[in-house]
């Protein structure tokens, strides 16, 4: 039967350093759902993206490029700043010295298919040098509750009924993650990179879920 | 829901998969040569589609219908009478990657003018699980099947999927009348 395989998959998965066993188990240096929740009373009905804009690359059309589809079949994406401003007050309170966040909401019938995401923000980062896989981090804000048929995977790992606010903390470099919206409503979220502080490594280290006020 | 755990692992389905590839269309349900607006879930995905903007020209994966015992896939006769159920719909069908179903419920409206109390629908993996599969039965992900697997008798409960993998996933789909048979065979394969 049919089997799609960008090579460049196969590429990024070997260069990290999952283990590729696809097990439900999977340990929480990859992945916190939730790591933290921000708490707060902004509406999700009334979150938009003004102007949208792909961010992506080259390694991630070729992921993407499958039976037809292509990189707006994932979500409609625009930068924080061309989104709606209470969103600013979010990714103010997290626990970044510098971050960088991207909106993405997922309309029902699209997906983001199984995938190894290769960039730190094109060239953004790269200030940082060599250090920047130890000194960066990556959270999906999830801005409204979970809602039958959303379902987004990392690992080996199926994430569904999350509450609005859960911060999803995962190893962008190091494992495959893919969504999809088959149910009947919008799942947007607030994607953000940002330079690790004591306080996000403080959380890092605690098993309960904090709650960040806004 | 029910989930029926290796019911049919000695099945030849390698052999099934291989003849089901070059008849397998995409189409949607209940539209094989025209758009029968009679028929209930005809309307309900088309109505799904242009409720959320999608195009409803899009399939939801390819299909391949056929009738229990007609020689097209004699690896399945065997299967499908153990199972019991009487006027059974056989219908193989793939969703290949990229391809989506959405939240929905069954109407049964393509097993035709029948006492839906009455109709049973079991769905048969006869491929592997693979990440990035994605099949929500009301609050529950599955995940981890095997060929021979059986998901059975879910009713009005709503469902949806999607194939974010590499692969594709193809399923044998029953729909019948319930029959003591029927009954018993469930009965002795639910785990």
């Amino acid at each position: 039967m049919y089997k799609f395989e960008p090579g460049i998959y196969k590429e990024l998965l070997n260069k990290g350093n999952y283990d590729q066993t696809f097990s439900e188990d999977i340990g929480p240096h990859y992945l916190r759902a939730p790591l933290f929740r921000v708490v707060g009373d902004w509406d999700p009905t009334q979150i938009e993206v003004f102007r949208e804009k792909k961010t992506s690359g080259p390694v991630t059309v070729q992921q993407q490029s499958i039976n037809g589809l292509g990189l707006g079949d994932r979500y409609v994406e625009g930068h924080l700043e061309d989104s709606s401003p209470l969103l600013g007050k979010i990714t103010k309170a997290l626990p970044f010295a510098k971050s960088r966040s991207l909106v993405h909401i997922q309309k029902p019938g699209q997906m983001h298919m199984l995938h190894m995401d290769a960039n730190y923000g094109n060239g953004f980062w790269d200030y940082l040098g060599e250090e920047k896989n130890k000194k960066l981090a990556r959270l999906m804000i999830m801005l409204d509750d979970w809602a039958p048929g959303q379902v987004m995977m990392f690992g080996g790992k199926h994430i569904h009924h999350w509450k609005k606010g859960d911060a999803i903390y995962f190893r962008w470099q190091d494992i495959p993650h893919g969504t999809a919206n088959f149910g009947h409503t919008d799942r947007p979220l607030i994607i953000t990179t940002g330079e690790v502080t004591d306080k996000f490594n403080l959380l890092l280290e605690q098993d309960e879920v904090t709650e960040i006020k806004i | 829901m029910k989930y029926l755990k290796g019911a049919l692992d000695t099945t030849d389905f390698e052999s099934v998969i291989k003849k089901y590839s070059p008849n397998a269309r995409y189409m949607h349900e209940g539209m094989t040569s025209s758009i029968n607006l009679e028929d209930a879930d005809v309307r309900e995905a088309m109505s799904l589609y242009i409720r959320h903007g999608l195009n409803p020209t899009k399939p939801l994966g390819k299909r391949h219908k056929f009738k229990h015992k007609d020689g097209q896939y004699p690896e399945l006769d065997l299967a499908i009478e153990k199972i019991g159920l009487t006027g059974c719909q056989c219908v193989l069908m793939s969703q290949e990657p990229g391809m989506f179903n959405m939240w929905h419920n069954d109407e049964y409206g393509s097993y035709g003018e029948r006492d839906k109390s009455q109709i049973r629908r079991l769905l048969i993996f006869l491929t592997d699980y693979q990440p990035g599969q994605f099949l929500q039965w009301g609050e529950t992900i599955l995940q981890d099947w095997k060929p021979g697997d059986i998901i059975c008798d879910w009713g009005k409960l709503s469902h949806g999927t999607a194939n974010a993998s590499e692969h594709t996933r193809v399923m044998l789909r029953l729909t019948g009348v319930v029959s003591e048979k029927y009954e018993s065979f469930i009965k002795s394969n639910i785990t």
